[in-house]
């Protein structure tokens, strides 16, 4: 006799399809840029040495750093906004 | 990576930088999030001792990276095959089905209970929930939740008889709970154990071991509650190797670890009614804990029990990240908890020579945990009221074991 079971997993999910992927920066732009640490050691120590870098070699209007309340949460709501209103472009670190 | 992403959706191009040990747990972000292959830049584990010349190097060796990913659209080629996987599955027989589970990866390495319909069905009688009510929701990986009815399923095959699923549901409960943290401590590479302390007289009910050995095997609601539980945060929020989980080491504790208090026979108020919001009556407590360290002296004198529980508590922790100067940046820390779990010898000796109430017997030791010592760094505690003693009747052994907290979480407790 057979024996019939229940799938423990979920269902593999459709694409969302109202999510999409930013348009890039536009060569001489410039860019308001978010420096975004999740808190973990040397983060925003990363994050700054890069915008260091990055503004000798794109258009930086603006550098803003956000410290995440801890690993593995999201930004405040208030960072979010102000992201969403005033950056051109975010770099995150470190999944570490 | 799931940060990135948003910043993506709301228009913004981005860059995530990800150590080389988490690749694992970010491709699979990507993968729940539908863009496998979003590109991330990959930098070698550790970055959190570099020096700042290491650093300034690894900046070095990212940038040109960066600047070509933020002036590059990306678009992604993959496709979900949303009608894929059978809700249900047939098998020749029970060993057919045990067999097919575990080679899927979606048993614990144990053998299971086969969850047929039937038995689901007699789980969710228990319960006056619907089964397609949602219990838990992920925000932080695209909203993976599971409902009422994927519970009883995992809680069937862990072995649950059904007056063992309200337990379990509660716990699920509470462990929904943003202030639990839950995303956090199943994705770890500390490999975190998640807890679960069940208080009430349904401890009776269910059979549930309080005293010698009730934090081992052969107890089956301690054991079936627990296990169930852990299958609950594999199965269904896919804290699996090569998903979102990631420990290094990992634990025994992770097949699934469920105590149940000693009520009666405690001298200080249980576990659930310890924090700033008690439960009385039938409850459930999820705790998240790194590692565990025992105490055991045949001292007569409760101060030098307290002595001697700072001494190794504050010892492990100045070993283990969470002294003060490593551990009290976070949200979290000031409702994070810290656990002890002690048996009858030490709890009378305690009780009966001067600490009969709990907030002395927490001023004490949180005193030994912080006062200044040259040779420990004052343990990352906000205050006597994160401690928290569970009792078990455990007698003979004079034992107290300290379970460390997961340094970004909070012990939530629900009513059953």
């Amino acid at each position: 006799m057979s024996i019939s079971t229940l799938r423990p997993v979920p269902r593999p999910r459709a694409s969302d399809p109202t999510r999409s992927m930013a348009r890039p920066l536009r060569a001489g732009e410039a860019a308001n840029v978010a420096l975004v640490a999740n808190g973990k050691p040397n983060s925003m120590e990363l994050l700054d040495a890069l915008a260091a870098r990055l503004s000798s070699r794109i258009g930086v209007r603006e550098v803003r750093r956000y410290r995440k309340p801890s690993v593995s949460v999201a930004p405040t709501e208030h960072d979010m906004a102000e992201i969403a209103e005033w950056a051109h472009a975010v770099l995150t670190a470190v999944g570490d | 990576m799931r940060d990135a992403l948003e910043f993506e959706w709301m228009g913004k191009p981005s860059v995530v930088v990800v150590a080389d040990a988490l690749t694992g747990p970010a491709d699979a972000m990507l993968r729940l999030c539908g863009v496998p292959d979003y590109p991330y830049l990959v930098t070698p584990f550790p970055v959190g001792n570099l020096d700042g010349d290491e650093i300034d190097a690894r900046a070095d060796g990212m940038i040109d990276d960066i600047v070509r990913m933020l002036y590059e659209r990306h678009q992604s080629t993959a496709t979900v095959d949303a009608a894929a996987g059978d809700a249900q599955l047939v098998y020749d027989d029970a060993f057919a089905v045990i067999d097919d589970y575990t080679r899927r990866g979606w048993t614990d390495g144990l053998p299971i209970v086969p969850p047929t319909r039937e038995r689901v069905d007699e789980l969710l009688r228990m319960t006056a929930r619907a089964p397609g009510d949602v219990v838990v929701t992920l925000a932080t990986r695209d909203g993976l939740s599971a409902t009422v009815e994927q519970i009883a399923v995992n809680a069937a095959m862990a072995g649950c008889w059904p007056e063992h699923f309200p337990v379990v549901l509660a716990t699920m409960d509470a462990m929904a709970d943003p202030r639990y943290n839950l995303h956090a401590h199943t994705a770890t590479m500390a490999g975190a154990q998640q807890v679960v302390v069940v208080n009430g007289p349904i401890r009776h009910r269910l059979a549930m071991q309080t005293g010698n050995g009730a934090l081992g095997p052969g107890w089956p609601a301690n054991n079936a509650i627990g296990r169930a539980t852990r299958l609950v945060i594999r199965n269904l929020l896919r804290s699996v190797p090569g998903e979102f989980d990631r420990a290094g080491f990992s634990h025994p504790g992770r097949f699934g670890w469920c105590i149940a208090e000693d009520d009666e026979n405690s001298p200080w108020p249980v576990l659930a009614e310890q924090g700033p919001s008690p439960v009385h009556g039938d409850a459930t407590s999820v705790y998240a804990t790194v590692w565990q360290s025992s105490i055991i002296n045949h001292v007569r004198q409760a101060r030098a029990i307290v002595d001697e529980l700072a001494l190794t508590v504050r010892t492990a922790c100045d070993a283990n990240w969470l002294h003060h100067d490593a551990a009290a940046d976070s949200s979290f820390y000031e409702g994070r908890p810290f656990m002890f779990v002690t048996g009858r010898e030490h709890a009378r000796v305690l009780s009966q020579d001067g600490f009969a109430a709990l907030d002395d017997l927490r001023g004490a030791l949180y005193e030994g945990l912080t006062r200044p010592d040259r040779a420990r760094r004052p343990v990352a505690i906000a205050g006597p009221s994160q401690i928290h003693v569970v009792y078990l009747h455990a007698t003979g052994m004079q034992q107290t074991w300290f379970f460390a907290p997961f340094q970004s979480h909070n012990m939530v407790t629900r009513p059953i």
